[in-house]
């Protein structure tokens, strides 16, 4: 039994430490339907503010095990501080690049996955009517030629779907997206604040 | 939706037989599949050839005998009342060969009194028969003789269906449980109060869970922190998810599971699932066990399965359901 707080990243998912890549996602998604917040199994136990909390953690702790080059350096520092944990340990395959789906992700990997599959962007445009310039732009990251958020979005789920990457890409893109878009705003001074009706 | 893998004819084999155990099937609401998991594993494990005791524990609403299709001559209040000397007396026969049933009294209100209970000694006398298995079927409810009758069994199961209201009771009896087997465990006087102020929500130390407890223990005394570590591992009670009717149905063990590792910092084992199926409720209407009168329905193959993982010690694997089930 360990504290909440002292729990590393493979505790905190359920899984060994020599948990392979595929383990690591199913621990991930079977985690977020646990405490998400009509999770039934967590309901009567953990309030709303303690299911925010323990999601918070099992999103950092996928953010690092989901990314070989975190996870590594995260194994390295925990082999470190606790010896033994890692003891006779076969090199864990790296994740199929295409299942790749941390919050790094970046255009280039939604590019590479379409080639990989050996899908072309006319293809994916004459499919989902979705202008091939915008189609670029998002595999280019050049957000600011994208049109508005809600738009964005539509267009990555379709994407990720004909190209078979899970909605995490979607996600990925969107933070990204969010990011440039306050850089811009801060950029030219303009406070960020929630947009007046008026 | 069915399972993988196993075939139905491995599922038995290979299994290592312990010389006498005891399962209790318990779990904090009624109508949540105690009887007749208890009934079939029975059964089952009859027809294994092990000599197995049914002993229907939910006294007051004893009805394992209509599983079993049977009309007990005896019960248990007889023996309580001193009209039978021996506990063996009141046993009923039931097919297949060696199942035997010690049912609960029907309509005696003294015996649902635990001192009773404790009076005669039952849950040892019960122990002492001579059986391989002992299978006790338990009430709803936490009351202090449902929880004994929990704690004196070698395998704890909850069998919980996938509604809130069943989940929560659920973690109620899983809690009483669990600081009832403490206190069991804890010797010195202060750590039986520290379990009994523990146990009220709005304690003034601040300890909500037993990962709590056994630290505010053990910075008092380390000998008593490390006997407390030792009885959070020992309990470690199995889940079965009953009448379920989607894959989320079938994950909800996963989620239970993880919720009492990270609330309560104990182990449970998800151990199977059964899934929803008329079968069930036309083998009750004939009052046969399920198991013998569907020998192929979805619900006894789960139940099987069920077994065997109780039997090998084994539990489900997340991988195994996300990979094999479709619904």
């Amino acid at each position: 039994m360990k504290p909440k707080e002292d729990q590393n990243y493979y505790k905190l998912l359920e899984v060994s430490h020599h948990a392979e890549w595929g383990e690591i996602q199913t621990a991930y998604e079977l985690a977020k339907k646990t405490y998400k917040e009509e999770g039934i199994a967590s309901y009567s136990l953990f309030s709303p503010g303690e299911k925010e909390a323990v999601l918070g953690k099992i999103e950092e702790a996928y953010r690092v095990l989901s990314d070989p080059k975190k996870k590594q350096k995260y194994d390295h520092a925990l082999a470190l501080s606790s010896p033994g944990l890692f003891v006779a340990r076969s090199p864990s395959p790296a994740p199929p690049a295409e299942e790749i789906l941390h919050e790094d992700l970046c255009e280039e990997s939604i590019k590479s996955t379409r080639e990989k599959r050996g899908i072309s962007l006319e293809e994916i445009s004459e499919t989902t009517r979705i202008n091939i310039d915008y189609l670029a732009a998002i595999e280019k990251g050049r957000f600011e030629f994208l049109p508005a958020e809600v738009y964005v979005r539509s267009y990555l789920r379709q994407v990720a779907k004909i190209i078979r990457c899970n909605d995490t890409i979607v996600e990925g893109f969107m933070k990204q997206y969010h990011a440039s878009l306050q850089q811009k705003l801060q950029g030219e001074g303009v406070p960020i604040q929630p947009k007046s009706i008026w | 939706m069915i399972l993988n893998g196993q075939g139905h004819r491995d599922l038995f084999e290979s299994i290592e037989i312990p010389k006498k155990e005891i399962w209790a099937v318990g779990g904090g609401k009624g109508g949540t599949g105690k009887s007749l998991i208890s009934a079939n594993i029975g059964v089952v494990l009859s027809k294994m050839g092990k000599r197995v005791l049914l002993v229907d524990a939910d006294f007051g609403c004893a009805n394992l005998h209509t599983f079993l299709g049977v009309e007990p001559e005896m019960t248990l209040s007889d023996f309580v009342q001193g009209k039978v000397a021996n506990l063996k007396d009141v046993l009923t026969k039931i097919n297949p060969p060696n199942l035997f049933l010690l049912s609960g009294a029907r309509d005696i209100l003294e015996i649902t009194d635990p001192r009773h209970i404790q009076r005669v000694g039952l849950i040892q006398q019960i122990r002492e028969l001579e059986f391989e298995y002992i299978i006790l079927d338990l009430g709803a409810g936490t009351s202090s003789s449902n929880l004994d009758f929990f704690l004196s069994a070698d395998i704890g199961i909850l069998s919980v269906l996938p509604e809130p209201t069943s989940i929560e009771n659920a973690y109620r009896f899983i809690k009483s449980a669990f600081y009832r087997h403490f206190k069991k465990w804890a010797q010195e006087p202060l750590a039986k109060k520290l379990i009994t102020d523990a146990m009220h929500e709005k304690n003034a130390r601040g300890i909500q869970t037993p990962y709590d407890l056994v630290n505010y223990i053990a910075s008092l005394d380390s000998n008593a922190g490390k006997t407390m570590r030792d009885a959070v591992l020992s309990f470690s009670p199995k889940i079965v998810v009953n009448q379920v009717r989607s894959r989320d149905d079938v994950t909800l063990g996963f989620s239970i599971r993880s919720s009492c590792a990270k609330y309560f910092g104990i182990r449970v084992d998800y151990v199977g699932y059964i899934e929803y199926d008329e079968h069930v409720i036309t083998a009750i209407k004939k009052r046969t066990p399920l198991v013998t009168e569907h020998p192929r329905a979805t619900a006894t193959r789960c139940i099987e399965r069920a077994i065997s993982n109780l039997l090998r010690k084994e539990d489900l694997k997340i991988e195994s359901i996300f990979k094999t089930v479709r619904m």
